[in-house]
């Protein structure tokens, strides 16, 4: 159990817990947090989780908790930890079940004094065209060969079937694909899961939210994202689906012998783990891999349906309902990437969890037009409150391996948010607050209710104070399409 | 001279407190109603309805190092019937053997699912075995 005295106050947005903590950590553990949302994080596991993520083989740095962090299981969820390349391990629950989880933001010029009368038909027209909720399935029918397409050039499939603009690629982490992905890896079960599910949104946390950006901090950077103050824009957030969720299932399970093989002494087996040099991490870089390009073209095919749903409404009514990509960026997902530690520059393997990458200035891998004001990081808030855009810092690369927080973050347990709401209660607050919100489930909508997040605005104002990323733009919701 | 009786427990199952996911309890006098009682705790928690008929019957080996590898594949491969071939089992039949388990199903089609479970997890697994019977705790991805 950590207590607060166990940490080292480092300013007052961050703290230490030292290797000296316990005996087996091998690199000490730094939180970016204010007093008052650490003091909610104390109320479960998450620092025993992320001291437990310290002892893995390999490590370099330090394992980094983001404010947005909750106990999930074996890493904490918003937790990043990157290991030596090649010497050591990849864990696949430091990348978590729906691998490359994340999220796409598309800007758009339309008013919101022009869209507001068609609210309803636009919530109606986005349920009907982007298939959501629990075990649905695409509208797509994928033969063998195409699905190990996807998961060999994702967003790029996508792009050569008519489905995704040039700017789409560009403007998503590493263009949508990842290279080294191979479907060989990715076993015939995950491929049976994946194969029917491809542009679907799925269920849980994931949902299509109508924003309006309603305060801009950064004229110039919004200027460059296409973000008007007063103008919609739109939220996509979902990941691989069964693929990935089989794919982590998959490895765990192998893995189990790969750390007898090598030796690896385990605090917690879901923190199961390979050498990134052994077959079987090889094995499931490749694989995992695999999974996240399928959560790219996922999210480009629910975005070119949003796209139909929006001309279906806007059409004759606006004069430009186009919606241009701002930016796509993954929360769970393993990247080999170069990061400056302890002044030198290597190849390590970052684990982010519940974590975006939040690359500053200059950084290799962003879009030519965000080379100058750094990546776009989006924090998506619960539903009904707000959601920001950020920017990653140059001061930020060497802190965090150019990381930062991936939205809210879950403080009460779904049994504890349905006792507090009720579902259709929750709609019609919702709804007098000016909010639309169509849910597959009503228990499912009260488990994702507001007041079991942490205030976004809070997390945000602690990655800003504690220098890991720069306010943007504001977003508040208008019309949510929940899975 | 008195003779100690120890009762064994009645299956059971209950919802546990997890801040990002579902986990749950599982008691049971023996192994195999242990399994059959986490599949049921399983089924409820994501709110799966089967179907009245027709009954589908399924045979499954699985092969796992552990009991709790067992427990986890076990479940991973009800969900995998779940979301591939939607059918859920509600009777079950299973024979322990070593690291081996023979498993007879018999269940329908799921008629509907209020929740998408993506994975059972190893975190923090354990089953105890005591004087009374076996407990587990299980945490599902959601």
């Amino acid at each position: 159990m950590v207590r607060l005295q166990d940490l080292k106050r480092i300013s007052d947005y961050e703290w230490e817990i030292p290797k000296s903590f316990r005996a087996d950590m091998r690199v000490p553990v730094r939180i970016f947090s204010t007093k008052t949302l650490l003091e909610e994080v104390m109320q479960d596991k998450s620092l025993e989780q992320a001291v437990n993520a310290a002892t893995l083989p390999g490590l370099v740095g330090k394992v980094l908790v983001m404010p947005d962090i909750h106990q999930g299981y074996g890493f904490p969820i918003g937790g990043v930890a990157a290991t030596r390349y090649p010497e050591g391990v990849i864990s696949p629950g430091g990348i978590g079940y729906d691998i490359n989880c994340g999220v796409r933001l598309m800007a758009s010029q339309i008013e919101l004094g022009a869209a507001q009368p068609h609210f309803k038909q636009l919530a109606m027209a986005l349920e009907k065209n982007c298939p959501s909720g629990v075990g649905t399935k695409g509208q797509l029918r994928l033969s063998e060969g195409e699905l190990d397409e996807v998961c060999r050039t994702g967003s790029k499939w996508a792009l050569k079937k008519g489905m995704a603009t040039e700017t789409d690629v560009r403007r998503t982490e590493e263009r949508g694909s990842l290279a080294g992905a191979d479907p060989s890896k990715v076993g015939q079960r995950a491929k049976q899961r994946g194969r029917p599910q491809l542009g679907s949104l799925g269920a849980g946390n994931h949902f299509i939210e109508v924003d309006v950006v309603d305060k801009v901090f950064d004229p110039e950077a919004a200027r460059i994202m296409g973000l008007k103050e007063g103008f919609l824009a739109l939220q996509v957030h979902c990941g691989s689906r069964g693929l990935g969720h089989q794919v982590c299932s998959d490895y765990v399970q192998e893995f189990q012998n790969a750390v007898r093989k090598y030796g690896i002494q385990l605090v917690d087996r879901e923190l199961m783990c390979a050498p990134l040099d052994s077959p079987e991490g090889q094995a499931y870089l490749a694989a995992m891999r695999c999974a996240a390009n399928y959560a790219f073209a996922n999210r480009q095919i629910l975005a070119h349906y949003v796209r139909q749903a929006f001309g279906e409404v806007f059409a004759g009514k606006v004069d430009n309902w186009q919606l241009v990509q701002v930016y796509d960026i993954a929360h769970n997902m393993g990247k080999v990437e170069k990061h400056v530690v302890d002044g030198e520059e290597i190849e390590v393997c970052v684990h982010r969890k519940g974590a975006t990458r939040a690359f500053g200035p200059g950084a290799h891998g962003l879009p030519p037009e965000y080379r100058e004001i750094g990546q776009p990081v989006l924090v998506p808030g619960s539903m009904g409150t707000s959601s920001w855009v950020l920017v990653g810092t140059e001061a930020n690369m060497e802190r965090t391996f150019g990381s930062s927080c991936h939205g809210a973050g879950r403080v009460m347990s779904r049994q504890q948010a349905k006792k507090k709401v009720w579902g259709a209660t929750l709609i019609e607050e919702l709804e007098a607050s000016g909010i639309h919100v169509r849910a597959g489930s009503m228990p499912g909508l009260a488990e994702e209710a507001p007041e079991a997040y942490k205030d976004v605005d809070m997390v945000v104002e602690t990655v800003v104070g504690a220098g890991i990323a720069n306010k943007v733009a504001h977003l508040r919701p208008l019309v949510v399409i929940k899975g | 001279m008195g003779i100690l009786v120890t009762m064994k427990i009645k299956a059971g199952f209950r919802e546990i407190e997890h801040t990002a996911d579902l986990a749950i309890e599982v008691w049971a006098p023996d192994l195999p109603s242990l399994f059959s009682q986490a599949a049921q705790a399983m089924y409820t928690v994501a709110r799966v309805q089967l179907a009245e008929t027709p009954r589908i019957n399924r045979l499954i080996n699985l092969h796992a190092q552990d009991i709790e590898s067992m427990l986890v594949l076990f479940l991973n491969e009800l969900i995998f019937l779940g979301e591939c071939d939607e059918v859920g089992f509600d009777e079950m039949d299973l024979r322990l053997s070593g690291e081996d388990m023979e498993c007879y199903l018999s269940g329908a089609d799921i008629k509907s699912k209020g929740r998408e479970i993506k994975a059972a997890t190893y975190h923090g697994l354990e089953v105890r075995s005591g004087a009374d019977g076996y407990r587990a705790k299980v945490v599902f991805d959601v």
